[in-house]
């Protein structure tokens, strides 16, 4: 037992691939044990991730939990894994998001169930490898191996144009994952010329000390390039407009566990990608790109609600849902503020919920019906009552009604966003000098809610409400036990979060002030106006 | 110092041992007929022999010891046995017993079973191991052609097929076109240098061959060298042959040809140039870019459209050469020694890692032929997941392993590589072949998709012979294991560069 509590991250990250490997011993026809077997080793993993919760010191500054080892050391890559308040909230989504979805697959996939599991479980662990890793080499090596059962998930199991949406998928994020090894090169080999030890190290917090400080010319040039291969790494796999066409593709056609991780879990690598590494990293040169970013953001939220809008396949209206979504966590995030970047995290957490619970929804109804169609739907809410209200609970939650978590977010986001200073924006000359940037960032994300608002309950009322027309429809049966265990606890969370977010702030409160505090010119507690200024990336034509 | 003095002659013992055992089972198949089902053991067993005596001396006193200059050199620096000889030898006779385990079953499907083949494959290792220690053009001129005249013969070796006799022939006539333009190369610097010692050949030419006059020539000579040694290596744009000769020879040839004697050419590469053109790092390294870009780039893009598996192969082949050129690229304009070192292990290090991939890919293949089906089609891999489970997933590590994903040994070896590019300023190179490996998963995940994502063809039982079993079991732990925890392999090739970095100065 002493062993499991000092290396409790490991135990976490790699017990799905051990249950994974255990798996494949088992004769490939005896589906119930591979069903039964993979989600109680999804559901212990969520077990053994719950003492991180209680174990978190949310006083201590740095990583916790911290394991060590010596791994590659001439090239002075080490297995080294650590979490703060951002990575336990992200492992705790994920251990939770993961045993849904093996317990939402039991009717959905019947076929080749060994490898699926199998696969699910190697997914899992890849995940949560890129929220342990402290050394960006094994970041890396997790950031890049969980895109094969990925590949699979859909490639496999996925709907009908699943092996195109399987390559996309592959194909765009390892383009831009293998720019970010670049960037992760470059700063290796930056390190020692910072004053950094000559050996060289791919130790975040050690880069991060001497390379996040560092404060010359040529440093601040090669920053900028440097976030550009990093930026295009995660920005794909947010995705921030316009890097998103894989997105709908690849979840409309993956299965609804594949779904369900992909938009809960996996889009969250890249946020929390921006969060842990170009941010603390690159601080001057997120500065410098900031009012781009910033309108990719307001462009994606903006964007992906009026294209969910005119969609009529309820999956595929989700999946945009999920890319407007984004665009608040990116909104947030390059606030570059206390309230923002708070906002942000837990607003991932709160898409991973609300989503995830979307897709399952999606699920549900697809394997009654095996069709998406929103006009094949209407006036389910007479056949299936406690769908509709799981339903109406996640839709309120997705809409960011005040009492659930989306709320919350949305409007720590906002918050965050009205202090944008006026800085940071665009000035158009042929306009009158229209200048964009400052409180214009939150007044569009204030749009998008708006917006938000409006697909989701119009999906909602074209589905559930209405006159049950279609006989296909009146002999639909409800929610199992099942099914219905597989939202109860997303529905708990969103409450929870929704009702009592202090201990979820409480949490982020440290070292999210760690990272503003690197974001600051200087590093003192100077606003960032005055920077801003002679930073601003000239008008566009 | 006399000229021939006999005790160095254990210098070459294993080479000597090797070539013994190659005669031993030629004579053996010409008097005895059944003596040909032994010749993958024999061969194989000889092979084991050699290597222990290649490793015994390094075994016993240690890598470090093969620095020292009384011990590597023999015959007046003709003939150099340091670490990294030492390093390329061993990696050459397994190649050759990997290669024998592939070749049992498949010769006996095809009904060309023969003493001569496993004797042939004997004396083109002989050659690669004597490339691997060549101190001078001479030796390596010869050490080069006893390579390429037992592979002429081995890619026509299916006698029957026109395919393979039109590849035979086409590797055979570029090939010797190849060889014309190095000796013409070795002729020219002979000429201005009047010694064709590498180590010789470095130190004079400061002296009188960069003179105005003659400094066009030295170079037009350099030029033509690496042509020459270019065709070995296939990159573009002396690749002509590689797809021809690749598709048309027996697979385990095929294999062969694309890892160990791409290999040799590296090595050779990899001492000729520091040491006899050390000072001219920045003009060769800049024709090594041209060359490595172009067979990247050609290679993956050539790739995307094959249909047959030995083809593409050859393609994604031509690709990696590009990849394994960026570390003599850093090898050749480096800004530091640290970097020079970086360059050249990184070299090593990735011919040790895309020699068992690369076996491993072709070994599948060759598995796949049984009476009747050639098994070279991307098609025959349909369904393979069903047929055998364990085969495909062996085939898709050795595929995610060529692509450069993480957890695989492909990685670790291209992590070295463009992380010598961009150590030594040329990010932008490293760009290009990042993208490159990126669009190369393209091609590879198409026999994922037929393995995994469609029915098979038929119900025809897969049944490989245990040598092939054990092969593919060799190649699949090292790349598995050597991806996750690559320490051992890192240092293998760190010290066994020791000895030729400061010619890199």
């Amino acid at each position: 037992m002493g062993w499991v509590s000092n290396h409790l991250l490991t135990v976490v990250t790699f017990l799905p691939l051990a249950g994974a490997l255990l798996l494949l011993f088992v004769r490939r026809d005896r589906s119930q044990v591979f069903m039964v077997g993979a989600t109680a080793v999804a559901g212990l993993d969520f077990l053994v991730s719950l003492p991180l919760w209680f174990r978190f010191d949310t006083a201590k500054p740095g990583f916790q939990f911290v394991e060590r080892g010596e791994w590659i050391p001439s090239i002075g890559a080490q297995y080294s894994l650590g979490i703060d308040g951002i990575s336990l909230l992200l492992i705790l989504l994920t251990t939770l998001l993961g045993f849904l979805a093996i317990l939402s697959s039991w009717t959905a996939v019947t076929e080749r169930v060994k490898e699926y599991y199998i696969f699910l479980l190697a997914l899992q662990t890849g995940m949560l490898g890129v929220f342990v890793s402290l050394d960006l080499f094994l970041f890396y090596v997790f950031w890049e191996a969980m895109l094969v059962p990925m590949y699979f998930l859909i490639g496999i199991w996925g709907g009908p144009r699943k092996l195109y949406a399987a390559i996309k998928f592959f194909l765009y994020t390892l383009f831009g994952s293998v720019l970010m090894l670049l960037g992760i090169l470059a700063l290796y080999f930056y390190y020692p010329k910072a004053g950094g030890s000559p050996a060289g190290t791919f130790d975040l917090v050690e880069l991060t000390r001497v390379l996040g400080a560092l404060n010359d010319p040529q440093w601040l040039d090669m920053q900028k390039w440097i976030f550009l291969a990093f930026f295009l790494g995660f920005a794909i796999k947010v995705p921030m407009f316009p890097f998103h066409t894989w997105l709908p593709d690849a979840h409309v056609e993956a299965p609804t566990a594949g779904s369900v991780i992909l938009a809960g879990v996996l889009l969250k690598m890249g946020t929390y990608g921006f969060v842990r590494f170009s941010l603390p990293l690159l601080p001057a040169a997120t500065r410098w790109y900031l009012p781009w970013l910033l309108l990719l953001s307001v462009v994606a939220i903006i964007y992906g609600a009026l294209v969910a809008m005119a969609q009529t396949d309820w999956k595929k209206l989700v999946a945009y849902s999920s890319v407007s979504h984004l665009g608040f966590c990116t909104l947030g995030l390059f606030a570059l503020n206390q309230r923002g970047l708070e906002g942000s995290v837990l607003q991932m957490i709160n898409h991973g919920l609300s989503t995830g619970a979307l897709f399952l929804i999606v699920g549900l109804i697809y394997e009654r019906r095996h069709t998406r169609d929103l006009a094949e739907f209407g006036g389910l809410s007479k056949v299936m009552p406690i769908f509709a209200t799981l339903f109406l609970i996640v839709t309120m939650s997705s809409i960011g009604l005040p009492a659930l978590n989306g709320f919350i977010g949305e409007f720590t986001i906002l918050a965050g966003a009205w202090d944008i200073p006026a800085g940071y924006g665009f000035l158009i000359p042929w306009l009158g000098s229209l200048h964009i940037g400052g409180r214009f960032w939150a007044v569009c994300g204030a749009l998008g809610i708006v917006l938000g608002a409006a697909y989701m309950l119009w999906l909602y009322q074209r589905t559930m409400f209405g006159k049950l027309e279609n006989p296909e429809n009146a002999k639909l049966r409800d929610l199992s036990a099942r099914e219905i265990l597989t939202l109860v606890p997303i529905v708990a969370c969103c409450f929870w979060i929704g009702l009592y977010p202090k201990p979820f702030f409480d949490v982020l409160e440290r070292p999210v002030a760690e990272i503003v505090e690197r974001l600051e010119p200087g590093g003192g507690g100077a606003a960032p106006v005055a920077s801003a200024r002679t930073m601003e990336p000239e008008s566009s034509e | 110092v006399p000229a021939f003095d006999p005790n160095q002659l254990r210098l070459l013992s294993p080479e000597i041992l090797l070539c013994l055992a190659a005669c031993t089972l030629l004579a053996l198949s010409l008097v005895r007929e059944e003596a040909r089902h032994w010749g993958p053991g024999l061969a194989a067993l000889a092979c084991a022999v050699t290597l222990a005596a290649v490793v015994a001396y390094p075994v016993r006193f240690g890598l470090e010891a093969m620095r020292l200059p009384t011990d590597l050199v023999g015959f007046q620096g003709s003939f150099i046995l340091d670490s990294c000889a030492v390093f390329f030898k061993g990696l050459f006779l397994v190649t050759a017993i990997l290669t024998f385990l592939f070749s049992g079953r498949y010769l006996r499907e095809g009904g060309t079973e023969g003493g001569e083949y496993y004797a042939l494959v004997l004396f083109a290792i002989v050659g690669m191991m004597l490339v691997a220690s060549a101190g001078d053009f001479l030796t390596l001129f010869v050490a080069l052609e006893t390579t390429a005249l037992a592979l002429y013969p081995l890619v026509g070796y299916a006698r029957g097929d026109a395919r393979s006799v039109e590849a035979a022939l086409k590797y055979f006539l570029i090939g010797s076109f190849a060889t014309a333009l190095f000796l013409f190369g070795t002729s020219l610097v002979y000429g201005l240098t009047g010694t064709v010692s590498f180590g010789l050949i470095g130190m004079s030419r400061s002296v009188g061959a960069l003179e105005p006059g003659q400094a066009p020539y030295f170079l037009l000579g350099m030029i033509l060298v690496i042509a020459g040694l270019g065709f070995k290596v296939a990159a573009v744009p002396f690749h002509m042959w590689a797809p021809d000769a690749y598709q048309g020879a027996p697979t385990p040839i095929t294999g062969l040809l694309s890892t160990a004697s791409k290999a040799a050419g590296f090595v050779a590469m990899l001492r000729l140039f520091p040491m006899a053109f050390g000072r001219l790092g920045d003009r060769w390294s800049l024709l090594l870019v041209i060359l490595s870009l172009a067979s990247m780039t050609l290679g993956t893009f050539a790739a995307l459209t094959q249909d047959n598996v030995k083809r593409m192969l050859a393609y994604s082949s031509i690709a990696h050469a590009g990849y394994a050129l960026l570390g003599l690229i850093a090898a050749g304009r480096g800004p530091d020694l640290g970097t020079r070192e970086w360059g050249m292990q990184a070299v090593l290090l990735y011919m040790l890692v895309y020699t068992f991939v690369n076996l491993g890919a072709f070994g599948m293949v060759a598995m796949l032929r049984r009476r009747g089906v050639a098994g070279d089609r991307i098609s025959d891999f349909a369904g393979l997941s069903r047929r055998s489970p364990l085969a495909a997933f062996a085939m898709l590590v050795f595929l995610l392993s060529l692509a450069g994903i993480p957890a695989t040994a492909g990685f670790v070896g291209k992590w070295y590589l463009f992380a010598a590019t961009v150590h030594s300023d040329l990010a932008w190179l490293a760009v290009v072949a990042v993208a490159n490996s990126a669009v190369s998963l393209y091609f590879y995940a198409r026999i994922v998709v037929m393995m995994y994502m469609r029915e098979p063809l038929d119900d025809v039982p897969f049944r490989p012979s245990f040598a092939e079993g054990m092969a593919i079991a060799i190649c699949l732990v090292f790349t598995l294991a050597f991806g996750l925890y690559p320490r051992p392999i890192v240092d293998l090739t760190r010290h066994s560069i020791l000895a030729i970095a400061p010619w890199a100065l």
